[in-house]
């Protein structure tokens, strides 16, 4: 018998190869479980934006207006003319590949188009055919190509597969942001209603109701009052909830992920304990009851509109300054847009610690503090009394979200909090970390479930380096300040790591924060025993 | 564009030009068009195209102040701030500028120490397009400035100085200067990687080949002329400086070769403004890297924000204004 | 006489290595030298990850394992968890398996003619077809997950507002009994 007759294992499958094409000839297909939704065409009507319809990405005819070409190249010459960023990014790329690497969707997929300079050179092959005299000239040659039908698919695919999370622009050595190309190219599918209902969905409720659920202001108050008498029950104390108060010092404003979803509640009810505890005078507002801001993942002018909200209801209750909450990307909409776009805010004093007298002189101008920079401050001065003991059964890590460590530098407050409040903390490896974070792979409006195969596939990198540290130092806890990577690192760690649950901080906060008056606790917030109470819990139970 | 392909055509266009000197000055004898007016009309559309793409920027607004912040921010006292990765004030800004600009700090980052499957530590392979970019541009910048010699007189002592350190290695005659190595080796290594590397090469396009190729080429034909030909280099001066004086004489004798030199460096500058190698202006414009990140303490102005359409509070009260009341919510209109 | 079993033991390596680069070929052709390359496990977990999951595979099938323990199908599962949420079919996401094969047969050819071992060849290769059909339940139970997670992340997202529902519900369907 010879081997030569034995049938190649090779010929059982076909298609291993993927073909050898130029990345302009390689089709886009829409496979189910790597893109998202498109939006309903009420949550497009409602605000009053382009071209609602009912459509499908996978169908042929994506319904779109008839001189859709001319209206995004008009819409391109607009924001090259208004944009520094954006025209700076198109013309100086050099290819050196240096960002290549970087994006966790071509980490953890392997699809060439999601090196970020590919993903940009989807667009700068457009704006090299219209805009530069190369590009009309020689074409292919110098990389430029026309706009059509198949470079708008792609572009819909690309750009809703990108989470803004301005890894690559790290390692750029022109800082070249990806994120700034992405918001650009979801601007111009916009004009011609192309965008993903789990972004517009969130922006129209929001617009409308003040939160991303659409939660009218009565169902608010039911759901918060739920989180108080969980409070009580877990402590014996019924915490103050003071909503749309007028003349309060403060104004609070958090992502609604922390009210609507677990683990989100056991942070809200983590500030609830926290202001409860320290006698804070402020208020929450039902009207800007969303810290979130999916104005990111559509267009400029969303921001502006959805952001306009915080400032005005801090005016009308006239608070003195605005406090928010344990998000990612509210946080480079917080310290990157909102004073610009809706500021000055005059009407409001520098923010100053009712308890320390710390001045926030970092946040002089827009007046608003990170709840991070407001405990962590409390902490250093002692204002706190806390037993991080009871958060021994938590051997935490702690994930830094995009936004907060690339636009805003909020790294070590964080960390702070959460030393002072656990005692097992492990950092994951070096290049995961920091400014050097990698995505939950499912933020700017991608965390959606349709799209949970694609998330899978960006979330890898992540998830790897949290099991690096499971299985180093047996973490059981991921940290994270971000209401999107609260909903998506859970279904991530559910895929890639089971044994590991995620949280916010505060939740940690208020479990170690000893309270006047309080019963003796028997229970975390999340109602699971504390370290010793293992047996009083069962007594119970007999 | 097949990769391939893509090299090719880059290489047939430089050999073309090599092809157009030769003749033109050779066979055809057009020294005087080679050596006077093709250099100036080059140079100025490098100058007047290098002013208008920078003005071009410039006119262009920046409408949000977008830092990449790669540490920890100013924020509380105590808390230590990362000056150089999260500029606060305007100086720090400067500082993270230079480091960026004469070290290429962010390409550097892909510089680390690294544990590889074990204990023992070795660097990342992304090592070396620092490095060789290091090498390329600081031999292109000594290059550059070494030239001066031939449009002054007399030569500044920091030029000569210059040239001095660079042949330090007397090894051949006429001095072969360690920056011209340096220069061909980068220029090459660089090249290398963008055919060898898949991803790169899967980037590349002939406008990245092209001027590669195209400085490659200036560095031979300048070695070719100094070792090889042994070009009279006092009639390249006098050429030269007669050239900075707007009164330039032809000389006689000047080898093909030379005009080579010169025929495509005058391509490069004609080509510069309207190609990538623009990032020599662009990086101190970019706005992630040259923005302080003070976004909350410092208002930063958008010229062109307008008013947007906003769902007011009293248009909110209006929709809810029963429930509010039922769940004993103030409102301001009873 | 030599057994397979040796042979394979002092060949691992080359074989691995083989068998790991048959593999990464199902990986479009742009991404495929730095998944092969890059060897920084953090910058390029999907290598470490097959590399990982394939060292084991192989020392356990050499060890005749039977797969039957939580240990050994750790391995197995470490390289199909990651295979089954990227851009593969289900007959792709499981062929590297056979790969194995392939690469046993390069590597051994000359010695298994010279010595005659076709039949433990075959019987190891009938392992490795029994590794395939565990792997292809461990396919299934990743995709099940997958739908699990859209189902669950549907419900979690708004856990809050479907619990309060729920007791509101409930209070509304005793009130009656009580009065």
């Amino acid at each position: 018998m010879s081997l030569e007759g034995l049938p190649k294992p090779e010929n059982l499958h076909i298609d291993f190869e993927a073909p050898q094409t130029d990345w302009m000839e390689t089709p886009t297909t829409f496979r189910s479980g790597t893109f998202s939704f498109p939006a309903a065409p009420k949550n497009i009507k409602y605000m009053g934006m382009a071209n609602p319809r009912e459509w499908s990405p996978t169908e042929e005819d994506w319904k779109l207006p008839d001189n859709w070409r001319q209206i995004i190249l008009d819409g391109l010459k607009e924001r090259l003319e208004k944009f520094r960023s954006f025209r700076l990014f198109m013309d100086i790329c050099v290819r050196c590949g240096a960002c290549a690497d970087k994006c966790h969707f071509f980490l953890g997929g392997g699809d060439p188009k999601n090196m970020p300079v590919l993903r940009a050179e989807l667009l700068r092959s457009v704006y090299r055919k219209d805009y530069t005299l190369a590009g009309k000239i020689l074409g292919r040659m110098v990389g430029a190509r026309d706009l059509d039908l198949k470079v708008l698919k792609e572009w819909f695919y690309y750009f809703y597969q990108c989470t803004e999370c301005r890894r690559c622009s790290l390692y750029c050595p022109y800082g070249i942001d990806t994120a700034e190309i992405t918001m650009i190219g979801r601007e111009l599918l916009n004009l011609v209603g192309l965008n993903i209902n789990w972004v517009q969905e969130p922006v129209a409720n929001c617009f409308r109701t003040g939160n991303h659920l659409g939660i009218p202001p009565h169902g608010l108050i039911d759901m918060w009052e739920f989180c108080v008498d969980d409070i009580e029950n877990v402590t014996g104390i019924r915490v103050d909830l003071p909503v749309n108060r007028k003349g309060a010092e403060i104004l609070m404003v958090t992502p609604s992920g922390d009210y609507f979803a677990d683990p989100g509640t056991y942070t809200f009810m983590g500030y609830l304990m926290l202001f409860h505890e320290l006698g804070l005078d402020y208020t929450w507002s039902t009207y800007a009851s969303e810290g979130g801001n999916f104005g990111l993942f559509t267009s400029h002018e969303t921001i502006k509109r959805l952001n306009a909200k915080i400032y005005a209801e801090a005016k009308r209750l006239g608070v003195k300054w605005i406090l928010g909450g344990e998000c990612g990307h509210m946080w480079r909409v917080i310290h990157q847009y909102m004073d610009t776009m809706n500021g000055p805010a005059d009407f409001l004093e520098v923010p100053k610690s009712p308890f320390t007298g710390t001045v926030f002189e970092n946040a002089r101008s827009s007046k608003m503090v990170h709840i991070t920079e407001f405990t962590s401050d409390l902490i250093k001065h002692g204002k706190l009394n806390l037993d991080p003991s009871r958060n021994d059964k938590v051997i935490a890590t702690y994930h830094d979200s995009c936004n907060t460590a690339r636009a805003a530098g909020l790294l070590d407050e964080p960390r702070y909090v959460i030393k002072a409040v656990c005692n097992n903390f492990y950092e994951m490896p070096e290049n995961t970390i920091r400014e050097e974070t990698f995505c939950c792979g499912g933020g700017a409006g991608l965390g959606n479930d349709e799209n949970i195969e694609m998330r899978m596939r960006g979330g890898f990198p992540r998830a790897n380096a949290v099991n690096y540290v499971r299985d180093e130092h047996g973490v059981n806890r991921l940290l994270c300040m971000c209401a999107i990577d609260r909903a998506t690192l859970t279904a991530l760690m559910h895929y890639w790591a089971p044994d590991v649950e995620v949280g916010g901080i505060h939740e940690l906060v208020a479990n170690a924060l000893i309270m006047k008056g309080e019963d003796e606790r028997k229970t975390d917030l999340r109602g699971e025993p504390l370290p010793g109470m293992e047996d009083m819990e069962e007594e119970e139970d007999v | 564009m097949n990769p391939w392909y893509s090299v090719l055509i880059s290489l047939f266009i430089v050999i073309g030009l090599v092809l157009i000197a030769l003749i033109g000055v050779g066979s055809i004898g057009l020294n005087s068009l080679f050596g006077v007016y093709i250099p100036y009309v080059a140079f100025a559309v490098f100058i007047i195209g290098f002013i208008w793409r920078v003005v071009e920027w410039a006119r262009a607004p920046v409408p949000f102040k977008i830092p990449t912040t790669g540490g920890q921010g100013k924020s509380l006292p105590w808390m230590k701030h990362e000056k150089l990765d999260s500029p606060f004030t305007t100086g720090q800004v400067i500082v993270r500028m230079l480091l960026e600009v004469f070290l290429f700090r962010s390409l550097f980052r892909n510089v680390k120490g690294e544990l590889r499957g074990g204990p023992r530590l070795t660097f990342a392979s992304s090592k070396w397009l620092w490095l060789f970019g290091i090498l390329f541009h600081y031999s292109f910048l000594t290059i550059v400035l070494r030239h001066l010699r031939f449009f002054t007189e007399p030569v500044p002592q920091w030029v000569q100085l210059i040239s001095s350190l660079d042949g330090f290695f007397e090894i051949l005659v006429p001095t072969f200067f360690l920056t011209d190595a340096a220069f061909l080796l980068a220029a090459t290594l660089l090249f290398l990687r963008r055919v060898v590397i898949p991803q790169v090469r899967y980037i590349s396009l002939p406008n990245d080949y092209f001027p590669l190729l195209l400085i490659l080429g200036i560095g031979i034909s300048g070695i070719l002329m100094r070792q090889v030909f042994h070009v009279d280099l006092e009639k390249v001066k006098e050429l030269a400086i007669g050239l900075a004086a707007f009164s330039p004489t032809v000389p006689k004798e000047l080898g093909s070769v030379f005009y080579v030199h010169l025929f495509l460096v005058s391509v490069l500058a004609a080509y510069i403004p309207w190609s990538k190698i623009m990032h020599a202006a662009g990086v101190f414009m970019s706005p992630t890297r040259n923005m302080a990140n003070n976004n909350r303490a410092v208002r930063h102005i958008n010229p062109w924000n307008y008013p947007v359409k906003v769902h007011t509070y009293e248009e909110y009260e209006d929709d809810f204004r029963a429930k509010m009341k039922e769940v004993g919510l103030p409102v301001d209109k009873e | 006489m030599v057994k397979l079993q040796d042979i394979l033991i002092t060949k691992r390596r080359a074989i691995i290595q083989d068998w790991f680069e048959r593999a990464a070929h199902q990986y479009p052709t742009d991404a495929r030298k730095f998944l092969a390359t890059e060897e920084n496990r953090f910058a390029n977990p999907i290598r470490a990850s097959l590399l990982d999951g394939m060292n084991g595979l192989y020392d356990r099938l050499v060890a005749g394992e039977t797969f039957e323990t939580q240990d050994s199908c750790e391995f197995l599962d470490t390289v199909i968890r990651v295979r089954a949420v990227q851009d593969l079919t289900a007959a792709q996401a499981i062929g590297f398996i056979f790969f194995l094969k392939d690469a046993a047969r390069a590597a051994l050819a000359g010695e298994i003619r010279r010595e005659g071992m076709l039949e433990e060849l075959l019987t190891f290769e009938s392992k490795i077809d029994n590794v395939a059909l565990l792997a292809f339940n461990m396919f299934m139970q990743c995709r099940e997950k997958i739908y699990d997670l859209k189902a669950t992340e549907l419900r979690n997202r708004t856990s809050r507002i479907l619990e309060r529902a729920c007791r509101i519900w409930d209070a509304q369907e005793r009130a009656p009994e009580e009065r």
